[in-house]
């Protein structure tokens, strides 16, 4: 089992949820970095070529700004697992429980939470995306 | 409005003079709509009875205008009125018919008919008809547009205020989740910075209610206005002194210059409005250190308002973006600064109420300096 302590990105406008998911992703023994905006993002994975997860909210400064990030993420590192989220889900349409397949593909993302994302909730989607599961 | 300004007419009579008639009479014709900027011109269409114009209704576009005869070989103008055009509101009839009864006027009126001509009818009854159907037409067309443009935006405004009303909803709901989980324990002066952070994001909401209300109430004209003579200098102090515990708060000095007193015609809650808005943006906006000058000075038509600040100033590019609803100049500078995006559109609404005009003077980096004048001499 491989014992090395997981690196998250978050990427989020607002501070007050970026604080939130770093305390809880500490929890789940994950180190955090935050960005509060694509720009801030882009510079971090420069560095950063190997991050363990991304989380990144849709809508930043422009509506489709998680969209746009994540493709970027994907050309850096195809493996780098994706948590898009957002308070937007039925006002956009962009509400579906898993993404697979052609969806995958697509939007570069591997998995779509409405916010609040709460402790619990984000504890069992880190546990079904197998290999972003930090070592126990 | 019209596809290629043009108007369909159908013209629907077993008599073949009427239709060959209206047909050329109509096709020499051409209508002014839209105070006279648009002139439309006719196609005509014609149909000897009640199946083969039936039939084309199902087919083809639907025509704008229906010449309709109460009598068909084989059917029954109201009928046709009542069984295939009451549905249909964008299409106007003119009932033509030799039993020019009242009677019958009523009937077709009833069931949706524009017009009624009796027949003979002269040429220029005709066009007299049809002009005043068309441009009543146009109206109405133009209203449906105008309504369906009004939906649309508000329809954008509730999104974007949804949006913003979900951010402090979730942050505080996140919170709460935190605490929930004992995240820093079981002692509750440990979360004393996130319960602050919890009231910081419901004063924000709070703040948001109470602008969305003062822009619905200025923009449906339902704040009632009480224009009396008042100090606009008094004022100013009174809305400065408000600010001290804030501005101290973020280590930026007030100053005021203006005279003892400066009177004018105008509503002291509108004005209050005008300075906490201008005020408050120059302390948010400021740096640290910084420093906030109110000039108040008499003009020709009023007053003239300057608000100065040393803060981190504007783009050009977003200068522009100012005044609109819901916009926060978003960058690293203002990211942590907490705002409804209203203030300014309000500022500028009541600013309208008075005639008045705003200038801004930004330099990024540097500051930025707000002038109202107010008419009061209205």
């Amino acid at each position: 089992m491989d014992n090395k302590r997981k690196t998250a990105l978050v990427v989020d406008d607002d501070e007050d949820y970026l604080f939130q998911m770093e305390v809880n992703l500490q929890r789940l023994n994950y180190e955090v970095k935050k960005a509060a905006s694509v720009k801030e993002a882009t510079a971090i994975l420069g560095e950063n070529r190997n991050l363990d997860l991304v989380l990144v909210d849709l809508m930043m400064d422009n509506m489709d700004d998680g969209f746009v990030l994540a493709h970027k993420i994907r050309r850096i590192n195809e493996n780098i697992p994706i948590i898009m989220t957002t308070s937007v889900a039925r006002d956009t349409g962009y509400e579906f429980d898993s993404v697979k397949g052609e969806n995958r593909e697509w939007l570069k993302i591997d998995k779509i939470l409405n916010k609040p994302v709460r402790f619990e909730q984000l504890k069992t989607v880190l546990a079904t995306l197998k290999q972003v599961l930090p070592g126990e | 409005m019209f596809k290629n300004r043009i108007c369909k007419i159908a013209v629907v009579d077993d008599e073949e003079g009427i239709r060959l008639g209206s047909k050329s009479i109509l096709e020499a014709f051409e209508v002014k709509v839209d105070e006279d900027k648009e002139s439309l011109n006719f196609q005509i269409d014609e149909f000897s009875d009640k199946n083969s114009f039936v039939n084309n209704l199902e087919k083809e576009d639907d025509p704008d205008l229906v010449l309709l005869d109460c009598k068909l070989p084989d059917g029954n103008g109201i009928d046709i009125l009542e069984e295939y055009l009451s549905d249909k509101d964008d299409i106007i009839v003119i009932i033509i018919t030799a039993y020019a009864t009242v009677e019958n006027a009523v009937k077709t009126t009833k069931r949706g008919a524009f017009d009624f001509l009796a027949k003979p009818f002269t040429p220029d009854q005709l066009r007299h008809s049809v002009r005043k159907a068309v441009n009543h037409l146009y109206l109405k067309r133009k209203a449906a547009q105008l309504e369906k443009k009004q939906k649309s935006i508000r329809f954008e405004f509730l999104s974007v205020l949804a949006h913003e009303l979900k951010s402090p909803i979730n942050a505080v709901e996140g919170y709460l989740d935190l605490m929930e989980n004992e995240i820093l324990g079981d002692k509750i002066n440990k979360y004393s910075k996130i319960i602050g952070n919890c009231t910081d994001r419901i004063g924000g909401m709070r703040k948001l209610i109470m602008d969305l209300l003062d822009l619905t109430r200025i923009e449906s004209g339902q704040k009632k206005r009480e224009v009396t003579r008042i100090d606009a200098a008094a004022i100013l102090r009174k809305a400065m002194a408000n600010f001290k515990l804030s501005a101290e708060k973020n280590k930026v000095e007030l100053e005021i210059k203006a005279p003892d007193k400066l009177e004018i015609n105008g509503d002291e809650g509108e004005l209050m409005i005008i300075y906490n808005n201008l005020i408050s943006n120059a302390i948010k906006y400021n740096r640290e250190n910084g420093r906030v000058t109110a000039k108040l000075s008499k003009s020709e038509q009023g007053m003239e308002i300057e608000v100065e600040d040393t803060g981190i100033g504007l783009k050009e590019e977003d200068q522009k973006r100012l005044f609109q609803e819901f916009t926060r100049i978003k960058n690293e500078k203002t990211r942590n600064i907490q705002g409804s995006g209203l203030g300014l559109s309000i500022v500028r609404k009541i600013t309208d109420l008075y005639q008045g005009t705003i200038e801004v003077n930004s330099k990024y980096g540097k500051g930025t300096v707000l002038k109202i004048k107010l008419n009061s001499s209205y």
